[in-house]
Order: structure tokens, then sequence, then C-alpha cells
């Protein structure tokens, strides 16, 4: 039994090998498919956790006007306080929203010396008792007086939904275009393997080895082809998210955590991004696993 | 051991039959000459008792089996019983000769053990058993033509099946090879060859199936090439080829028959003693 496991990985890596430029195209190409449809799910996922982020309260901004008189605050705040839209409140006053400024702009001091700690607009981060209400706050207290401006997260978070889905969906067919050129790649490689050992096949369906003997090496070539380009292209997903997870991680620092982030939670986690790598990794079997089956079904057969 | 029933078989691409109501019967341990110009079904006869065709109608059994009716798994193993050799040797060019050899008993999963005693006596059989370093293209014709028989005969077949084997030999070199289907055939393994070779076949002297545009026309025990006492160009041929090339072997292979029908049945190592004989008689 072993002495056959031996022969079957000794012909499989041999094949490889001599097959090797239409090994590379294929690998290459289900490199870059899998690596497609793997952006494609961390975006997904990205957007599914933002959404069950601002699900659980996310927060609405009342920016009040930088001059606006302490009656109007209070009248805000009394107010805030007593509607049952509201959860609860917290309040930047002109020195702490300052800092935020500070802080937000600390690479553009032109923007920073424009403001001073009184002209800077105080602001109330409330949290919402439920957040589909977003938009009435907004109407109740846009054009109350002293206030700036509302800004709530519900709207960014539509328009986002939006843009990802159809990103998802180019992404996805661009990726299954892709799959298929790497199924027809695996295809055409395992033909070239079958037919640079014909002489091979005859005798040994000649001296009676079984079909599944002379099968399973090409189809264990396709397979290991697709796990080959999946591996890397899972390697390449993973890379994509620790990426992804410094610029928000560098961006939070800057903005602390008076808004609460929209970017963090659109990072898919790297325990998620392991199961990509998983159902990518399995694809990739797959893929190669049913391109050479096709190949052999069609050009192995007694 | 093989019967033919009413076998018919013809092929798309023409409109004559390849076989047509073909009826014969083969016995355990005989030796038949298939002979018949091209094209009249010799090597359909060998492709269909393969099993790499199928009947259009009629039946074939070999050992017991209707190839008919055997599901296509069960295939490689009844091909496991039948030894294959061919006028163009067939032999992987990048393996040396004992790996060609072993290739054989590698498919089908023998051990590494049983391979490699298999493996030398089949190369001693056909007297090889120096060479098994070699690689096919540096041997002669003949050479290479015995490690295709080595190959075929490595697994002890109950059947060989030789198309043509001797059609890319000279006329000596072919002597060589049948003195070795010869000995093989002594161990009870039946033999089927599919031959042109008018010289064999008359100083052979075995049974003759002669076909012609896939009808049987002739079954004779102890037969030649052509039909006796005819005057054909075909027949004087015969004679002359005879004369130039095998006189010297007649008496020889007259002997070699005489011993085979002493011995039903020789062990592997009479076999080999028998070949050693017999390289000492040639020389």
């Amino acid at each position: 039994m072993s002495f056959s496991a031996n022969r079957v990985l000794r012909d499989t890596f041999f094949n490889l090998w001599r097959n090797i430029q239409y090994a590379l195209a294929a690998i290459l190409t289900v490199i870059v498919s899998l690596s497609l449809v793997g952006a494609a799910l961390l975006v997904k996922q990205g957007v599914a956790n933002a959404t069950v982020e601002w699900s659980h309260g996310v927060g609405v901004s009342l920016w009040m006007n930088a001059d606006a008189s302490n009656s109007e605050v209070n009248g805000i705040s009394t107010q805030l306080k007593q509607s049952t839209l509201i959860q609860s409140c917290s309040y930047l006053d002109h020195n702490a929203s300052y800092d935020l400024l500070k802080k937000l702009y600390s690479n553009q001091p032109v923007v920073v010396s424009a403001f001073t700690i009184n002209t800077t607009p105080t602001i109330f981060n409330c949290v919402l008792s439920n957040p589909n209400n977003a938009i009435e706050v907004y109407n109740q207290y846009s054009h109350q007086p002293g206030v700036y401006t509302v800004v709530y997260p519900g709207q960014e978070i539509k328009t986002m939904e939006k843009i990802t889905s159809i990103l998802q969906i180019i992404m996805l067919g661009m990726a299954l275009l892709m799959v298929i050129a790497s199924l027809v790649l695996i295809f055409v490689t395992i033909r070239m393997a079958i037919f640079s050992r014909r002489r091979e096949v005859a005798v040994m369906k000649l001296v009676g080895a079984t079909n599944w003997f002379i099968r399973v090496p090409f189809m264990l070539e396709g397979m290991i082809e697709g796990l080959i380009g999946a591996v890397i292209a899972s390697l390449l997903v993973f890379g994509l998210r620790n990426i992804m997870g410094n610029l928000v991680r560098n961006t939070e620092k800057l903005g602390s955590s008076a808004q609460p982030s929209l970017l963090s939670a659109t990072v898919a986690t790297s325990h998620e991004a392991i199961i990509i790598g998983i159902i990518l990794i399995i694809s990739g079997a797959v893929v190669g696993g049913i391109g050479s089956f096709v190949a052999v079904r069609r050009f192995l057969d007694v | 051991m093989i019967k033919f029933e009413n076998v018919c078989k013809s092929y798309k691409s023409s409109r004559n039959k390849a076989l047509n109501d073909l009826s014969v019967e083969i016995l355990k341990g005989e030796f038949v000459f298939l002979v018949g110009p091209s094209g009249s079904g010799k090597t359909t006869f060998l492709r269909l008792m393969l099993r790499e065709e199928r009947t259009d109608s009629g039946r074939i059994w070999v050992g017991g089996r209707e190839l008919g009716a055997m599901s296509s798994w069960k295939v490689p193993y009844y091909r496991r019983n039948i030894g294959c050799v061919f006028q163009d040797f067939r032999l992987l060019p990048n393996k040396t000769v004992r790996q060609n050899v072993a290739f054989a008993l590698e498919v089908i999963g023998r051990s590494r053990h049983v391979i490699d005693t298999k493996v030398s006596q089949a190369l001693e059989i056909v007297g090889l058993g120096n060479k098994g370093n070699r690689l096919p293209n540096e041997l002669s014709g003949g050479e290479q033509q015995r490690v295709a028989i080595a190959r075929a005969f490595v697994n002890r077949p109950l059947i060989l099946l030789a198309d043509e084997p001797t059609g890319n030999l000279d006329p000596a070199t072919s002597q060589g090879i049948m003195r070795i289907l010869d000995k093989i055939n002594r161990t009870e393994t039946t033999i089927i060859m599919a031959t042109h070779d008018v010289g064999i076949v008359n100083t052979m002297r075995r049974r003759v199936i002669q076909l012609d545009r896939g009808s049987l026309v002739r079954d004779q025990q102890r037969g030649i090439y052509g039909l006796e006492e005819s005057d054909t160009i075909e027949e004087r041929l015969t004679g002359a080829v005879k004369a130039v090339t095998l006189n010297s072997d007649e008496d020889e292979l007259l002997k070699g028959r005489k011993r085979r029908r002493q011995t039903a049945e020789l062990s592997h190592k009479s076999l080999i003693a028998g070949f050693d004989e017999d390289l000492e008689e040639t020389e």
C-alpha cells in the first residue's frame, strides 16, 4: 500500500514538473480567481460586521453652534434627557471638542489654527434607544435653535452597503470568470499530462492496471495545482485583512473614541479571515479536482 | 479456453465487416497462427479478445467468462490473465529493461519483493538476464522484442497474444523470438499469433486459422501459411524463404516440440534450463 502511495506521489510531482509551464499558468489563475473570491468575502464579512455594530446602538452627534448660548445648550440637554428616542448622551464642551479637533487634525496645523477654544463647536454624543430612529432624531433636532447640524451614521452605512454590494457583485462576477478560466486551464494541463504519458498509460491499460490506478495521479496533479493556488490566495487575503486592520487602527488612534468608528467594524476579524482561507483552500481543491476529473474522464477512458 | 461464437464486428469508418460470423474454439495450451491478408480481421480478433472492442453480435468466452457480459470495472483484472506483444514492441523509452518489465507488475500492485524475483526470472527466460540495466534504444530490435515478451509473460498469463511480433525483425532474429514463444507455449500458455511470416508458419507446423475479409476460410492442425499443393507465387516464395533462412533451425524446433509433448507443464526452473539447452544447441 505504502509502495503504491509512494508511486502515486512520485508520479504526481514528476508530472507537475514535466508540465511546469502549464502548471504555473493554472496555479497563477487559481491564485487570482481565489484572491478575488477571498476579497469579496472579506468585504461582505466587513459589511455584515458593520451592520451588526450599527444595530447594537450607534451614536448620533448633535453639533451646536460655536456661539450657542448656555440656555440653548441647556435646553437641548434637557430635551435629550427627556426624549424616549435617546438612551444616554455625553457632552463635549469647548475644551474637550477643541482637544478632539487638535487630535483629528494634528497633521494639518492650518486647520487647527483656524479655531480657538471658543470657536470650536460643542457636541452631544448620544446613544439611541432604537438605532432605526436616527432619522427622527435628525428631523426633531436639526432645526432647533443653537443646533448647527445632526450627524448620524445610518445614512453612511446605507450608502456604504449599497456601494459594497455593487462592489461585491462585480468582484464575484470577475471571480466567477476567473474560476472558469482556472477550470479550463487545469483541464488543459491535465490533458497535456495525459498526452505526454500516453505510452505509459497504454501499457498500463494493457497489463491490467485498474482505471483508478491510472487516473489518481492525474487527478491528484490537478488538485495539487488548485491547492497551491488556493494556499497562496488565502495568504494574500490574510495579508489584505491585516493591511486593512492596520490602516483602521492608525486612523482610530487619531480619532479617539468620540465617534463610534464605522471603519473598525468593516474589517473582518483574523478569525473570520482564517475561515475565509479555509473556504478558499477547499474551493481550490474542488476546482482542481473538477478540472482534472473532467479531463481524465474525457481522455483516459477504457 | 477461448471460444468465438458467430462473432460479427464492424467499424463505423468502414462498410465492410471486420469479422463476419466467426466461430472458432481454441484449447488450453494451443499454439495458433492467425493468418490472412491485411484487413482480414486478425487484429480485430486480438482486440476483441483483450476487450478493447466489443462484438456487434455473437459471443466470446475466455476462460469460462463471457466478455460481452463482463462489467467494465472487471476488465483490468481480466487483462491480467493475458499477455500482449506487438510489432512495434511498445517499450517505455525512458525506463531500463528491468524497469520496463517491472512496470507491468508495479501497476497491478505487486510487492517489491515479488517484482524483483519475477522480473529476474522473466529476463532469464528471454535470455536478457545480463541486460537489465540497458535502455531500450541501446538494444537491437530482437532484444527489444524479447523485453516486450518478458513484460507480457512476467505475470504468467494464461494466454499470450502476439500481433506480428516478428514483423519488424529479420528472419534469423525472428527465429530467436519464435524459440522463446515456443518455450512459453510449453508452460501450457495458450499462444495466438497473428503473422504474415510465411517461413515461420511453415516451419513451426502449428494450428493455422486463416481469415479473409472477416470470415474463417481455413482452420488446419499442423498447417502451413498457404494452401498445400497450390502453385501460387506465395507458395513458391515460401519455399525460397524456408530454404535460405530456416533449414538449420528446423530440426531443433522439431526436437523442441517432442519435448513439449513429453512434459505437459514445466516448472520455472526447467524452463530456464530449457532455454540454456537451446542456447547450447544453437552455439
